[in-house]
């Protein structure tokens, strides 16, 4: 599994390694550039303390480099090397240790200094540089001694004659430098890394403690542990709104998870009942189905059943719809008060107790713009829950009332007979029902539950109150038109 | 015996009469818990079936009340709530047993004998009176190999007589125990299901089972 931590981690750790490494390899780069041109330098000055020994007279050069004086030259241990020609190459002279072998010559070269990497005659790392430069004339008191002249040959005119000197001398100090150098630069590196390193780790555990706290807190949220809340302390600000988002998401979640597990328990216990009863009457007729009395009596019961079952099943099944949000309201212009009474006529005529009187008092003109069949559900089931927890005789009315912003709010009164101030909240809980039992036939408590589900498909606001002469009153509240 | 059946559910109150009717049960059924409270503390019954969710009074007040009046008439509560606290909740008021809907009609049967028997302090189901053998748990009366054909009727009064072993039983509590409170046609039919009662054992080798004391009632000794 992806770490953003160790991404992080193993990013930051090799950015500032090769930020580091390319930042040494410059450092050394220039380093070295300026140890060399010391050295060259160093070499050089060597090379033009050299050329002021060098002596012309008319046609005679002397080379006047005493080995008592410069013994490196000489020693055979790490020697040094020099080499004078004239410009034509012809050689004047060389030091001792250079054998019949020749330092590097670069004929084409101007006065200006060549310096040259290059393996001295003993197999060392050297370096070389070549000079060139017309041999200082020789003084009154410096007379050119006989030993060690060198006759310029005839076609070089002495006026214009000009030396080439070569030294060369290992530079096995300089690589030494350099190397120190090199190992001083890698072991900073090495150093910074880990130091970054450490330094990076560190923050990284200390910026990420709030979420991994959060990562564990939520891995621990299961099913069963919804109504733990995450609770992180000093919340950064780029995750400070998560945990209250969870929070609300859990709260959702788990009223959600409950609201489901009571109605599957409750769909599970409505449907015990009947299954008894289907079971029952099974085994009861048919251990005594030479009864044929008993027999239809069972079948009339296990009708009865499977009636009231497939009410309740199609209630669920239109919740069901209503809650996937799959059903659409097709609206028209509706005139109300003919689907009120025609909705009365339906429950009286499907056997609800109806021997209450009616009132329907929709104003005749109202016609609203809505779901005509969605709406005579409503009220259908509205007036089928009046007609059904009424007391005997009272008066079921439907009333229509438009208020001062121009929508119309349309009720139902009723007089219940044992419904009480604090049911009201209960009332369009899915099986919830007056009376604790929960078999009442027809009547599966879906009725206003579902009034509910296709209000809100429709936008119509649905709400109930009791008032203390225990008029019991269902409000439809139309949206403006 | 009597049986007193709580049910709202019309078709299973239904029901439940007329199979435990059949079975030679007297059977009273109401669907609401004010009405069985009545009926229970009015009437002395073998067994209550009741339910718990009922209208009127839930069936676990009526438990208590009838706990609380003193009566010890074995209940067993059938209810369509499964969970163990609700079945703790009912015996620890006072059921007996406690069935879950949906049930077996067999099995209701069954515990029904159950609990008959242990009203009368049987635990064994098999009666022996003479010769003659009465399996109350299968409802079966044998005579050695051979199984006395009687009626659920006949068979209610012979149980009653023989759990009461040594009482005598007026016709009217034996009408009471073999058709219940509803529809009783009178204690004639009693004394033609005794006299046919007899009739049949006497058939198989068993004479002079069910004795008469007039002008009080029936007895077996």
């Amino acid at each position: 599994m992806k770490s953003i931590r160790k991404y992080l981690y193993s990013r930051i750790l090799w950015g500032s390694s090769v930020i580091l490494v390319i930042g040494s390899v410059l450092l050394a780069l220039a380093i070295r550039h300026l140890d060399i041109k010391e050295y060259d330098a160093d070499l050089e000055s060597k090379a033009r303390t050299l050329a002021t020994l060098v002596l012309r007279e008319g046609r005679e050069i002397e080379v006047n480099f005493a080995g008592e004086f410069m013994p490196e030259f000489e020693t055979a241990e790490n020697p040094e090397y020099f080499q004078v020609r004239l410009q034509d190459g012809s050689l004047i002279e060389r030091s001792d240790m250079l054998g019949e072998r020749d330092l590097p010559f670069f004929p084409d070269a101007s006065g200006m200094p060549v310096f040259q990497d290059l393996q001295l005659p003993d197999g060392r790392r050297g370096r070389f540089v070549q000079i060139g430069f017309p041999p200082r004339l020789s003084g009154p008191e410096e007379g050119i001694q006989n030993e060690g002249r060198f006759q310029i040959s005839e076609p070089n005119d002495p006026d214009f004659t000009f030396v080439v000197l070569g030294v060369a001398r290992s530079r096995a100090e300089l690589d030494a430098l350099l190397m120190k150098v090199y190992f001083t630069l890698a072991g900073v590196d090495a150093l910074l890394i880990g130091l970054i390193a450490l330094l990076v780790y560190q923050a990284m555990g200390k910026g990420f403690r709030p979420l991994a706290d959060l990562n564990a807190q939520i891995a621990c949220l299961g099913p069963d542990t919804l109504e733990r809340r995450i609770h992180l302390a000093d919340a950064p600000a780029e995750i400070a709104a998560l945990p209250a988002a969870v929070n609300s998401f859990l709260e959702v979640l788990q009223a959600s998870f409950a609201r489901e597990r009571r109605f599957v328990g409750d769909v599970a216990h409505e449907l015990r009942t009947p299954v008894a009863e289907f079971r029952a009457a099974c085994e009861v007729g048919a251990r005594w189905s030479e009864d044929p009395d008993l027999v239809r009596r069972r079948f009339r019961n296990l009708q009865e059943s499977a009636v009231n079952m497939g009410r309740m099943l199609n209630g669920l099944l239109d919740l069901n719809q209503l809650d996937s949000g799959a059903v659409e309201a097709r609206t028209i212009e509706t005139r109300i008060a003919p689907i009120v009474e025609s909705c009365w006529a339906r429950v009286c005529s499907e056997g609800v107790e109806s021997r209450h009187p009616f009132h329907n008092r929709i104003d005749p003109s109202l016609s609203l713009h809505t779901d005509p069949v969605k709406l005579e559900q409503i009220f259908f089931n509205l007036l089928e829950n009046a007609a059904s927890y009424s007391l005997s005789g009272s008066a079921v009315t439907c009333e229509s009332n438009r208020s001062s912003n121009g929508s119309w709010e349309i009720f139902v009164a009723s007089h219940p007979n044992a419904l009480e101030i604090e049911d009201i909240d209960h009332i369009f809980e899915r099986f919830w029902r007056k009376d604790s039992a929960r078999t009442g036939g027809r009547h599966s408590g879906l009725g206003l539950s579902i009034v509910k589900a296709l209000a809100d498909t429709l936008g119509i606001k649905v709400s109930a109150d009791l008032t203390i002469d225990r008029v019991f009153t269902l409000y439809l509240r139309f949206p403006s038109p | 015996m009597n049986i007193l059946v709580i049910e709202d559910s019309k078709t299973l109150r239904e029901t439940l009469e007329d199979g435990l009717t059949k079975m030679g049960y007297g059977v009273d059924a109401v669907g609401d818990g004010k009405e069985g409270l009545d009926y229970a503390r009015v009437k002395e019954y073998d067994v209550i079936v009741l339910d718990l969710m009922l209208p009127g009074m839930d069936g676990l007040s009526v438990l208590q009340h009838l706990r609380t009046a003193g009566k010890k008439t074995h209940i067993l509560i059938l209810s369509a709530k499964d969970q163990v606290e609700d079945r703790l909740r009912g015996l620890q008021v006072g059921a007996d047993d406690y069935m879950v809907k949906p049930f077996s009609f067999d099995e209701l049967c069954a515990r029904i004998s159950a609990l008959i028997r242990r009203r009368y302090d049987s635990k064994n189901p098999e009666v022996i009176i003479g010769t003659m053998t009465i399996n109350t748990a299968l409802r079966e009366v044998r005579r050695g190999k051979t199984v006395i054909q009687l009626t659920p009727g006949e068979y209610a009064i012979l149980e009653f007589l023989v759990l009461n072993k040594g009482r005598v039983t007026s016709a009217e509590q034996l009408l009471e125990v073999s058709h219940g409170s509803d529809d009783s046609p009178g204690v004639n039919v009693i004394q033609v299901m005794v006299c046919n009662l007899r009739k049949k054992l006497a058939a198989k080798g068993e004479d002079g089972v069910v004795k008469t004391r007039r002008g009080y009632g029936y007895y077996v000794e």
